[in-house]
């Protein structure tokens, strides 16, 4: 035991002050950091909120609602009668509050019907899209009663300033009015909903004076899902760009994911550390920097001409592939690099074989961290359009593949029908040739294709706002489908690494 | 360089190796290792692993302990350009374990190690004992549930988790997971059991526990510990080596290496003045 020694009386004083004064000055830089931190968090939060606050405002009518612009003298025309659907019994009735019919063309047809009785019939035309034809009562045999009726009357309004056309209004007087769209088939009403608001359009192309009433529920619908594009905004969907998107992840999955993986523990577990490997590994974090268009300049050469793939789901997948391989290579490699070396020395310890190593802790640990990558790399492959419009993927498609999912069929084939026709010339008692199993899977790989992000831009480039719309929508879809992805790999991350601690 | 970093004035020499009494399981000639960076971590060891005996390898932190543990399951073959001098030489057959002919695979089939931190794999409980005869493509059921219960009951571990097979091992607290990591160890019946600091990660009571259990298993196996505390050396060697810079200064019976060390650097060692 030793005493405490008592502290000497003439030990240097400690300079407090300047201690406090060093500190001061060391928590100012402290400071200053923090809050030129929280600054470009800030901006970047403000960013952010910009983008998210137009892309709703841009999206939001496709989400809610579409009509037509009066500018517009192509197709369909414009604002023209707007209500409420409505059930009333076994039919179906549109209440129009205002019967103003702005834009029914100045024609000879439309003139020659000022002052008449005139109706309007609902009719149908295909799509879920109730087509009105405007007759003079009596002329028109096939008027129900409960149809639109009354005067159609013209009125001009004077041009604003000299210069200005004069704008003609036609009227049907009186308003408020209902239309009977009995003949809409079952499965067309089935989509509609007491309160659903329609609005009728007039086609002056055709004779009569048409009408098509067209829902201005969500443009988002089933149709939008089930139409393939079209002249005519409001009937064209997004069925060939996604099936196409659908088809070519299809193909870009099964290429860059087991590829990407046994690249990453290749490269982890088995490569030797050597100059080469490096110069490998650093390539490939370079690879995942290359433009993509360079991508699709490399793919153009190589799978549409090299290999004489063509323009197909095939060519677009593997080069889509190729694309993310290196993010999914990283993402393997930082998923190996995370398990600790303890749990390979075990394995090996007890006997196991690399590859057994590898096949029962290796790859089960390092799952959620290749899945997540994967997902990731897809959701980045699903928005690519630069190296698809390189290969050439079409913009307009009004087809389908065939389906990946083979229907089995049975078929004479052409050789069969050649070796029967030969035969038969020879001697007329030949048996005809019996059809056969055809598998026709793969036949949708060589399909010529669209996908989302180019309908999208096909859409946009076009001067109708309507199109706009439809652009916007498919904006939103294609989001809504990254966003899925990107939550998948947050869910998958959280729950299969729950079980995973070191 | 180990001039200046031997202490005091001690004279840096080896004591002659000791011969054991009973038969050998392993005997180590003038083994010495080379890191891939060409670090000299063994110099010329001579030891004698007795069987079914513990023998212990005590030293300062650097002194090539684990080293040489893990060359006898070679374990360093994990990493590239490693390099073996020498022979370890197991009975009865005569093969050299770190010999460039022999398979690691077959010496670690015979060779089980456990490491210092437990490390089982974020599997079932089952799963963790019964992977080293999955890895030798076991496929008898019955066989395999006998294994796992004998390994289990061999680790004190049986009447633990007995009711819940199928939960994570790593659900388990740190001293029943290193308890765990012997019966993965013990089930694939090893010949000689490598004991990595297996208690350095672990409180006291569990260490009593696998000590206990060291003490337990020798009756079937051939048990080498590397430890930093001489205390456990003491109490569960049979034999025990005093490592230093590399090389082996003193091997002896543990009595006797603790009580009257003939070397002078082990005694200075054991009663704490370098180390």
């Amino acid at each position: 035991m030793t005493e405490p020694t008592p502290p000497t009386p003439d030990a240097p004083m400690r300079d407090v002050a300047a201690l406090r004064r060093n500190i001061a000055s060391r928590k100012r830089a402290d400071k200053s950091f923090f809050i030129s931190g929280a600054l470009i968090i800030f901006v970047s939060l403000g960013i952010l909120a910009v983008l998210f606050g137009n892309l709703l405002s841009e999206g939001w009518p496709a989400l809610t609602q579409t009509y037509y612009t009066k500018a517009d003298k192509s197709g369909f025309g414009r604002d023209d009668l707007g209500g409420e659907i409505t059930r009333v019994g076994d039919g179906w009735t549109v209440q129009i509050p205002l019967a103003t019919l702005s834009d029914i063309k100045d024609s000879d047809v439309s003139k020659g019907l000022v002052g008449k009785k005139v109706g309007i019939v609902g009719r149908l035309r295909g799509g879920a899209i109730p087509q009105i034809i405007v007759r003079e009562i009596g002329l028109a045999d096939q008027i129900a009663a409960a149809d639109i009726t009354g005067t159609l009357e013209r009125t001009q309004t004077p041009p604003a300033k000299p210069g200005d056309e004069a704008e003609v209004v036609y009227n049907i007087l009186p308003g408020p009015l209902a239309v009977n769209v009995d003949k809409i088939p079952a499965e067309e009403k089935s989509a509609l909903v007491s309160g659903t608001p329609v609005a009728f359009k007039m086609d002056d192309r055709v004779k009569e004076g048409r009408f098509t009433a067209r829902s201005v529920s969500p443009l988002i619908t089933k149709n939008f899902f089930t139409s393939f594009p079209s002249r005519n905004p409001g009937e064209a969907g997004i069925l060939s760009a996604w099936v196409g998107t659908l088809l070519v992840m299809l193909v870009t999955m099964l290429a860059a994911i087991p590829l990407g993986a046994a690249a990453g523990i290749y490269l982890e577990e088995y490569a030797p550390k050597n100059r080469l490997t490096s110069i490998i590994e650093i390539n490939i974090a370079n690879l995942a920097g290359v433009p993509s268009i360079i991508w699709g300049l490399m793919a153009l050469g190589l799978f549409v001409y090299t290999l004489a793939l063509g323009r197909s789901v095939l060519t677009a997948g593997l080069t889509l592939g190729l694309l993310v391989l290196p993010i999914v290579i990283i993402a393997t490699r930082e998923a190996i690099r995370s398990i600790p070396n303890t749990i390979r020395e075990a394995s090996i310890g007890l006997g196991a074989t690399k590859w057994q190593t590898i096949r029962y802790h290796i790859l089960p640990y390092s799952m959620p961290g290749i899945l997540t990558g994967s997902i990731i790399a897809m959701s980045r492959a699903i928005g690519e359009t630069a190296p698809l419009v390189t290969i050439g993927a079409l913009t307009f498609i009004a087809f389908l593949p065939r389906s990946p999912i083979p229907p089995i069929q049975r078929e004479i084939s052409v050789e069969q029908q050649s070796t029967y026709d030969l035969a038969v010339a020879k001697d007329p008692s030949t048996p005809p040739p019996q059809p056969q199993l055809h598998f026709t899977g793969g036949e949708w790989l060589t399909s010529e294709f669209t996908v989302m992000p180019i309908q999208l831009f096909q859409w946009v480039s076009r001067p109708q706002l309507e199109f706009h719309q439809n652009a916007a929508a498919t904006g939103v879809v294609l989001l809504a489908m990254t966003l899925t992805l990107n939550g998948l790999a947050i869910f998958l991350r959280f729950r299969l690494r729950r079980n995973l601690k070191w | 360089m180990t001039a200046t970093a031997t202490p005091g004035n001690l004279k840096f020499t080896a004591t002659p190796p000791t011969e054991v009494l009973g038969p050998v399981k392993a005997r180590v000639k003038d083994f010495s290792f080379h890191y891939a960076n060409g670090f000299q971590a063994l110099k010329s060891i001579n030891l004698s692993v007795a069987e079914n005996q513990v023998t212990a390898l005590i030293g300062p932190s650097g002194c090539g302990k684990s080293t040489l543990l893990r060359s006898f399951n070679r374990m360093h073959d994990l990493y590239a350009r490693n390099r073996y001098h020498g022979e370890i030489i197991l009975s009865p057959e005569n093969i050299n374990l770190v010999g460039p002919e022999l398979d690691p695979i077959e010496i670690r089939m015979r060779v089980s190690m456990v490491f210092q931190k437990p490390n089982p794999f974020p599997k079932s409980i089952f799963e963790n004992v019964a992977f080293g005869l999955r890895v030798r493509g076991e496929r008898n059921k019955a066989y395999v549930n006998q294994r796992v219960e004998e390994s289990l009951r061999g680790a004190a571990l049986w009447d633990e988790v007995k009711d819940r097979l199928d939960q994570s091992g790593l659900a388990l607290s740190g001293g029943q997971q290193q308890r765990l990591c012997i019966a993965r160890a013990l089930a694939t019946d090893p010949e000689i059991l490598l004991f990595d600091e297996p208690t350095a990660a672990l409180d006291p009571i569990s260490t009593t526990k696998v000590e206990d259990l060291v003490v337990e298993l020798k009756k079937t196996v051939t048990i080498v510990i590397v430890t930093h505390n001489m205390q456990q050396a003491a109490r569960v060697a049979d034999y025990t080596a005093f490592m230093y810079l590399g090389e082996l200064i003193e091997f002896d019976v543990t009595n006797k290496l603790f009580t009257t060390p003939t070397n002078p650097m082990t005694e200075q060692y054991l009663t704490g003045r370098f180390g």
